[in-house]
């Protein structure tokens, strides 16, 4: 079959070369324009900001320096927000999880009665919600708020995760198999812990990867229901310091000072952009093909 | 003789659910976690929606304040920012629409018919990556290249002797660099979807069109396409359902006191006047007024799709 398609590629018509080549090329150039801010960013947070005002910062870093990453070292609200997003991302992760996969086995068994209806019970909020408002007045009154269970709890429930498990155990953990199961005296408790979640590491590694995407990224439930600074998000420190800088930048500039100043406070805005998206990227190669595989799901069935 | 029949079935009908209620006792234990909280953290503010027809003021349960009935919502109607706000919130709806879904399908035809394994791979991971990024992330990079004077664009026009744009103060701008960001972050995670509805394409059919002479473009157009068009119309309806659901986040970055009368929409309103002015009961009710035309467009499009295609979103 593979020498066949050589053999056939060889005869390729002056055409089909153009036709290759641009296809190449042109998949190139979305290659680079995908990558190429973050890469600047990256490139930027290592150069000297005189280098980046002059427009000398293009492909490779000048005036090579650690400043912004010092800087950021030195600047606890970074670490405090940091610290806080790992904590909720963990948190938050390990509550989705408790609820969404076991919810997500039952209802994708067809024997349970009333399936149906429980099912359309949570496709229902996909499409109708009370607003932010309410569910803003909802959290206050339960008394959450200013207290990062305002971030865990009240998302814990990710229909959309919920249909990607679902459908993905209805074709993978087949009824005959806790059958069989059942047959040796097995429940369905200790057969979903010992049989289904073995079974499912791809799934696991999807909803995982959704789940710490979410939590990591959240800003404007953080901004809603965080008052005090001290539990701040990575994001929303983050936003704090690009959005200071621009309403600065705004205001003129006098002195040399203030515009060193400035220019400081630029680099520490590169540094920080990359720190934060460091863990996503780490964890990102490892769980790509099962990231594919879930938006397939997610797509066919949502 | 045979109702006699008939109601021992029914009987038998009955206990055989009992009976399978029981068998599943351990699967309901499974669902009370999520069932709980969806009951309190997505149907407890659906009932909350009673706030938009009260006038709300804290230390009274959770709507048990004074009724004002439509107070609120003459209110908005009648307010100076209302045309603004939907005059807005079409039209970014409509122009990220526009621009947003041609994108993805271009990319995953450009995916499948590369030939050159290693640059496909490239180009699929670099393309999925910006999705990963939040939106704050994605506006401070945004900021990076388009601020007043530190922004990459504006280094490079004055020094190439052109004059600055104020990217952040002229309300023109909004919708380009909304879109835009938009694309970059999404395109290439949602051209997966694509991808997989070309990845069942019949290759069967493709060589045969080589042998009667189509060249890639040909085949492009007459079988991949078509192909995939099921895909690409329900994506398309299902945006079309989701076009005024748009959130408030990415445009509160966006917004600056210069820009407003471009980026204020309704979602950024609903936020601003609530949470931030707690004008409670005002706010709960604009969210209301989307949140019904939102739901009625999407009754709308699936009801078209079900008469016209024969396919069903909800």
């Amino acid at each position: 079959m593979r020498e066949g398609d050589d053999k056939f590629m060889k005869k390729k018509t002056g055409g089909e070369k153009v036709f290759d080549y641009t296809v190449n090329v042109l998949l190139i150039i979305v290659a680079v324009i995908c990558i190429y801010p973050i890469w600047y960013v990256l490139i930027a947070s290592v150069s000297s900001p005189t280098a980046i005002g002059n427009g000398e910062v293009i492909l490779w870093p000048k005036g090579f320096n650690w400043n912004g990453y010092t800087r950021l070292m030195e600047n606890k609200n970074i670490w405090r927000g940091y610290r806080n997003s790992i904590l909720y991302t963990i948190a938050g992760t390990a509550v989705d999880f408790l609820v969404q996969i076991p919810v997500a086995y039952a209802l994708s068994r067809k024997s349970l009665p009333g399936h149906r209806v429980i099912m359309a019970l949570f496709v229902f909020t996909m499409y109708f919600g009370g607003g932010i408002i309410p569910t803003y007045l909802l959290i206050n009154s339960l008394g959450m708020i200013n207290s990062p269970i305002a971030l865990i709890i009240p998302s814990c429930v990710s229909v959309f995760n919920i249909i990607v498990a679902k459908s993905f155990f209805e074709g993978n953990v087949p009824d005959s198999l806790y059958d069989a199961a059942r047959m040796d005296g097995c429940g369905y408790t200790r057969f979903f812990v010992r049989v289904v979640l073995p079974l499912s590491p791809a799934l696991l590694a999807i909803i995982a990867l959704y789940s710490i995407q979410r939590h990591w990224n959240v800003y404007l439930s953080a901004e809603m229901y965080l008052i005090d600074s001290k539990y701040y998000t990575l994001q929303q420190v983050i936003r704090g310091i690009t959005a200071q800088l621009d309403a600065n930048l705004t205001e003129g500039m006098g002195s040399a000072e203030l515009i060193q100043l400035m220019q400081e406070k630029q680099l520490l805005k590169f540094s920080v952009i990359v720190v934060s998206v460091v863990p996503l990227v780490i964890i990102y190669p490892f769980v790509q093909k099962f990231f594919v595989r879930g938006v397939m799901v997610g797509a066919v069935k949502g | 003789m045979m109702r006699k029949k008939a109601e021992t079935t029914s009987k038998m009908q009955t206990r055989f659910l009992r009976k399978e209620i029981w068998r599943h006792r351990e699967l309901y234990l499974f669902l009370l976690p999520g069932l709980t909280a969806l009951l309190i953290f997505s149907y407890g503010p659906m009932y909350g929606i009673v706030n938009a027809f009260q006038n709300v003021k804290f230390g009274k349960g959770y709507g048990m304040n004074e009724w004002v009935g439509l107070y609120h919502f003459k209110r908005f109607f009648n307010s100076t920012w209302f045309e603004t706000i939907i005059v807005n919130t079409i039209s970014i709806s409509l122009l990220r629409e526009l621009f947003t879904w041609p994108i993805p399908i271009v990319l995953a035809l450009l995916l499948h018919n590369c030939t050159k394994p290693g640059i496909k791979k490239v180009a699929q991971m670099t393309s999925y990556l910006p999705h990963l990024l939040s939106t704050v992330v994605v506006v401070s990079i945004i900021n990076v290249f388009c601020a007043g004077d530190y922004g990459l664009i504006n280094i490079f026009l004055s020094n190439a002797g052109l004059k600055k744009i104020n990217f952040f103060g002229e309300p023109g701008w909004v919708y380009p660099i909304y879109i835009i960001s938009d694309i970059w972050k999404g395109a290439g995670y949602s051209a997966v979807i694509y991808l997989g509805a070309l990845s069942s394409v019949d290759e069967e059919l493709i060589e045969a069109s080589k042998i009667d002479g189509a060249n890639k473009f040909k085949s492009i157009w007459h079988i991949q396409l078509p192909c995939i068009l099921p895909t690409v119309v329900t994506m398309l309806i299902m945006s079309m359902g989701n076009l005024f659901a748009m959130g408030a986040d990415k445009m509160l970055l966006l917004q600056t006191d210069l820009n407003l009368s471009a980026s204020e929409i309704i979602s950024t309103y609903v936020y601003k006047t609530g949470i931030m002015q707690t004008q409670y009961g005002f706010s709960a009710a604009v969210g209301l007024f989307q949140n019904v035309i939102n739901v009625t467009l999407l009754l709308a499009v699936n009801w078209i799709c079900k008469k016209k295609l024969d396919t069903s979103i909800i």
